[in-house]
């Protein structure tokens, strides 16, 4: 998943849980698995589960495999909401305002 | 990325693209849905972009060379009214008008170097979440 394929909802959305933060804060420093997280944040591994779905669904964590267990980790380009909010948001406006102010020379010509 | 920075080639005179950037017609025919704007220096930059009530007022307005304004989302403690500046220059050139586009004074959300700052920086995301919706 790119960044640039996460809208700026999904992301915003995946943050405005404290559990789902508290869950960023453990791993992001180093990869965990999900038992380690659990036992972090005082929650179940199901519960878990569910929030680094959401996470990595929002391109906020990756996950690696070492053998069998699956190891995750805060995905630092995920956080860069901001930018790829203007940079999708400006490029797509301004073309817009140059139709529109074509159009217009092209009325009055 | 406190900034962000593009340009664009309008075949049509400055004077035109211009007007698009001063008056609540001109605005609406590409951003927005709703515009209130006083085009004056301390004059308001009101326009409501598909839900986002952006905020702001004009810093600078010169016909037809610059409009410089200040930009927010009204509620968010991201971004909020007024806190960033977007800077529009005209330049003419043989096919119509040369736009610049300069947005700068955005938070910067680079990985903070410290637990304090980070636990910071996710809880200001998270409160721009739940109060601009």
């Amino acid at each position: 998943m790119t960044a640039e394929a996460v809208p700026l909802d999904a992301t915003l959305r995946a943050l405005a849980d404290g559990n789902r933060r508290a869950i960023l804060e453990v791993v992001r420093d180093s990869r965990r698995a999900v038992g380690e997280i659990a036992a972090e944040v005082a929650m179940s591994q199901q519960a878990v589960s569910h929030h680094l779905r959401v996470l990595d669904g929002a391109g906020l964590v990756t996950e690696t495999r070492d053998g069998t267990r699956h190891l995750f980790m805060v995905r630092v380009d995920g956080l860069d909401v901001v930018r790829q909010f203007v940079e999708g948001f400006w490029p797509e406006r301004l073309a817009a305002l140059k139709s529109a102010a074509e159009k217009e020379a092209r009325d009055r010509a | 990325m406190p900034e962000f920075a593009t340009s664009i080639d309008i075949e049509a005179p400055p004077e035109i693209v211009f007007a698009h950037l001063v008056t609540p017609e001109g605005m609406l025919a590409w951003i927005g849905q709703h515009a209130e704007l006083d085009a004056t220096p301390g004059g308001v930059f009101a326009v409501d972009i598909d839900g986002n009530p952006i905020r702001g007022e004009y810093l600078e307005v010169d016909p037809p060379h610059a409009v410089v304004i200040s930009w927010g989302v009204l509620g968010s403690e991201l971004i909020p009214a007024g806190s960033s500046r977007v800077e529009f220059r005209l330049t003419p050139i043989a096919a119509g008008t040369r736009l610049d586009l300069n947005h700068t004074g955005l938070p910067d959300v680079e990985q903070p170097k410290h637990a304090e700052g980070w636990t910071y920086f996710l809880t200001r995301l998270a409160d721009a979440a739940t109060s601009t919706r």
